[in-house]
């Protein structure tokens, strides 16, 4: 039996995969707080607010946002695929809902 | 991956610090320099060295200096290529004039927007610029590199690297990672209180070192935060998350056109010719009712638009002079009458919380110790970076010492590179500022490869003189880096007093801070630099350690 599939990723190539979970935690964390600057905008515009102040508050929260994604993804334990699927999917969920609203007021 | 969270912030922590640490200590450092921007443009350009004046009369002084602008033959060469057909001689559609000061400019920033007849896109504007003395309207050089606000501000937040906004990208990624290095910096530090009151000086090397950088971190840790958060935000929807202008583009643009309703502010011109009346007269209108509403205030930015047209409209905003939150309070009237359009209303609760964030950052308020305050904020901060480097490579170099590794000498050089490297780099710009001919042609670009090519110079001595860092010793470059700080410090209050004769004396008994200020900097400046080489200096002959041998050749 290969020895290389009983060890952890992580062990196998530990700079490859440190480098794999740097670009996880920034580009997953940038497509999450895209997402979320979206969901936010769209959604506080509909419910009334002026457009730049909807963008402002969006970009705030989004920014701090990313930063927590980052360090989320920087420490925490579970697989990278997990990671990906997180921010990704999050973002792509949220930036997704954005595009939705903007549909229905356009 | 990592054990915990306290080990997986600290691989954060020491990693996105170290790396982005370089950018950092030129946002911070350059950050810090801003604040004083626009004197450090008075010692630069000595022909504007008076006193800041308020926003001059339309009629006496704006209109004939608006009138004279045409754009440069470089900005109409520029603008060929986006053209159909042949570009006009004179460009007689002026979409718009604007005028801009500040409680610190004693020279008025003048800019011009003209239709381009042919353009592709029927939106494009071509752009003239002027300086003036707002006593008379007379004409300033322009083509006179502003060293603070056009050469020192742009570097801090985007290293004047315009080409595909990278620079904006470096600066922005950077700050991200300042906000990451302090999070993570607080969650490896929990004895963050105290900290702010350790500093062990005696006990030397690396415990001196990383108390130092602990408490420059935790002393203003929410200044730091603030800054690093605020620059962010302040750039986010242009730049960095530009959702708005791209998948959100159609609720922006329904947002526009309901604006553009609301307002009644003529997005485009009529086609049919006006006069414009007294814009004097509306300037005053609106101090009249700036001062009813409580908010009397100076004029910041005084704005015509669609100039000629009988949609034309000018607009007043206030200078931010009185208050942290950089509020606009514009008011418009209708530039062929007069007549008033519109108050902009006050500020919803999320404009407010944005003006005033921003306001902090920009910092456009006359409050002296506050500003000082920001100084010493920025400089505690290139501290801060400056002694996580230091930290870095005592930590590791006889260890890499051993195994012959070069990484400690590598990031060593790196970080004497910009550390002192940076700082000769900005008192050497102001030398050839002093040096070069008066009407050299392209000057301030002379001015910028003095700069660049003054930092490429420190970054090749640095390397050159690293090699005792593979043995475990220290860079003999900190020191004389340090000596070429005091030199070119020196050297340009010197060039000052003999090219312009505004020597320390004269300016002190005059009372002409911008210029005595600079000076008095770099002569504090050549201090510091001087005692910390003779510190160095004294160190290194007092210690001379043993070089570390690497475990190979002790095997041979």
């Amino acid at each position: 039996m290969s020895r290389t599939s009983t060890i952890p990723a992580a062990s196998r190539a530990p700079r490859l995969h440190l480098a794999a979970r740097v670009g996880a935690a920034l580009l997953g964390g940038y497509a999450f707080a895209w997402g979320l600057i979206a969901a936010s905008m769209g959604l506080l515009f509909a419910a009334g607010m002026e457009f730049h102040d909807a963008e402002f508050l969006g970009s705030a929260l989004g920014l701090l946002v990313f930063l927590a994604a980052f360090l989320w993804a920087m420490a925490t334990r579970r697989r990278l695929a997990v990671v990906w699927a997180v921010l990704l999917g999050g973002g792509a969920l949220m930036a997704a809902t954005g595009s939705l609203v903007q549909s229905a007021l356009v | 991956m990592f054990q915990n969270f306290r080990l997986a912030m600290a691989w954060v922590h020491t990693w996105f610090g170290l790396v982005l640490g370089f950018v950092l200590m030129a946002a911070f450092f350059f950050g810090a320099l801003s604040v004083f921007d626009r004197e450090i443009d008075r010692w630069a350009i000595p022909s504007t060295r008076i006193e800041p004046q308020p926003m001059p009369s339309f009629e006496k002084v704006l209109r004939p200096a608006f009138e004279r602008m045409q754009p440069t033959p470089e900005a109409v060469e520029a603008m060929r290529p986006r053209v159909n057909g042949a570009m006009p001689d004179h460009f007689g559609t002026v979409e718009s004039w604007s005028a801009y000061t500040t409680h610190r400019d004693p020279v008025l920033a003048l800019y011009a927007g003209y239709d381009v007849p042919n353009a592709r896109d029927p939106e494009e504007a071509i752009w003239a610029y002027a300086t003036i003395d707002p006593r008379d309207g007379a004409p300033l050089p322009v083509d006179r590199l502003k060293i603070g606000s056009e050469f020192f501000y742009p570097l801090h937040y985007s290293l004047t690297l315009d080409w595909k906004n990278l620079g904006f990208w470096i600066v922005g990624f950077s700050a991200l990672a300042m906000l990451a290095a302090l999070v993570s910096g607080v969650v490896m530090h929990r004895k963050l209180f105290r900290e702010m009151f350790t500093f062990r000086p005696g006990r030397g090397g690396l415990r001196s070192v990383l108390d130092l950088h602990n408490l420059t971190g935790v002393v203003a840790l929410p200044f730091h935060f603030f800054f690093a958060f605020t620059g962010l935000v302040i750039f986010a929807s242009t730049y960095y998350f530009p959702v708005g202008h791209t998948q959100l583009h159609g609720l922006h643009d329904l947002h526009e056109q309901v604006e553009a309703q609301e307002t009644g502010l003529p997005h485009e011109r009529a086609g049919v010719p006006a006069g414009l009346a007294d814009v004097d007269a509306m300037v005053a209108e609106a101090q009249r009712r700036w001062e009813a509403h409580g908010k009397a205030g100076e004029v910041g930015f005084l704005v015509l638009q669609h100039v000629g047209d009988a949609n034309g409209y000018v607009s007043v905003y206030r200078a931010g002079t009185d208050r942290i939150a950089l509020v606009g309070d514009g008011i418009h009237f209708k530039a062929a009458t007069g007549e008033l359009i519109r108050e902009d209303p006050p500020a919803t609760a999320v404009g407010r919380i944005s003006e005033f964030l921003t306001g902090l950052h920009l910092q456009h308020f006359r409050h002296w110790l506050l500003r000082w305050l920001y100084v010493l904020g920025g400089l505690l901060g290139a501290v801060c970076i400056a002694t996580g480097f230091v930290f870095f490579v005592e930590k590791r170099k006889r260890q890499h010492a051993r195994h012959g590794s070069q990484g400690a000498r590598v990031v060593d050089a790196l970080a004497v590179t910009t550390v002192t490297g940076m700082v000769m780099a900005a008192f050497g710009i102001l030398v050839a500022n002093r040096l070069l001919p008066e009407d050299l042609p392209a000057r301030g670009d002379w001015e910028r490869y003095a700069f660049w090519g003054l930092w490429l110079l420190a970054l090749v001595h640095a390397a050159v003189r690293s090699a005792p860092v593979a043995l475990g010793l220290p860079n003999p470059a900190w020191r004389e880096q340090c000596w070429g700080i005091a030199v070119l410090a020196v050297a340009a209050v010197l060039l000052n007093w003999i090219t312009t004769g505004d020597h320390l004396l004269r300016t002190l008994a005059a009372g002409y801070w911008p210029v005595a200020g600079v000076d008095l900097a770099l002569l504090a400046s050549a201090a510091i630099a001087v005692a910390a080489a003779r510190a160095l200096g004294q160190r290194a002959a007092a210690q001379e350690p043993a070089p570390v041998r690497s475990a190979e050749t002790a095997h041979a």
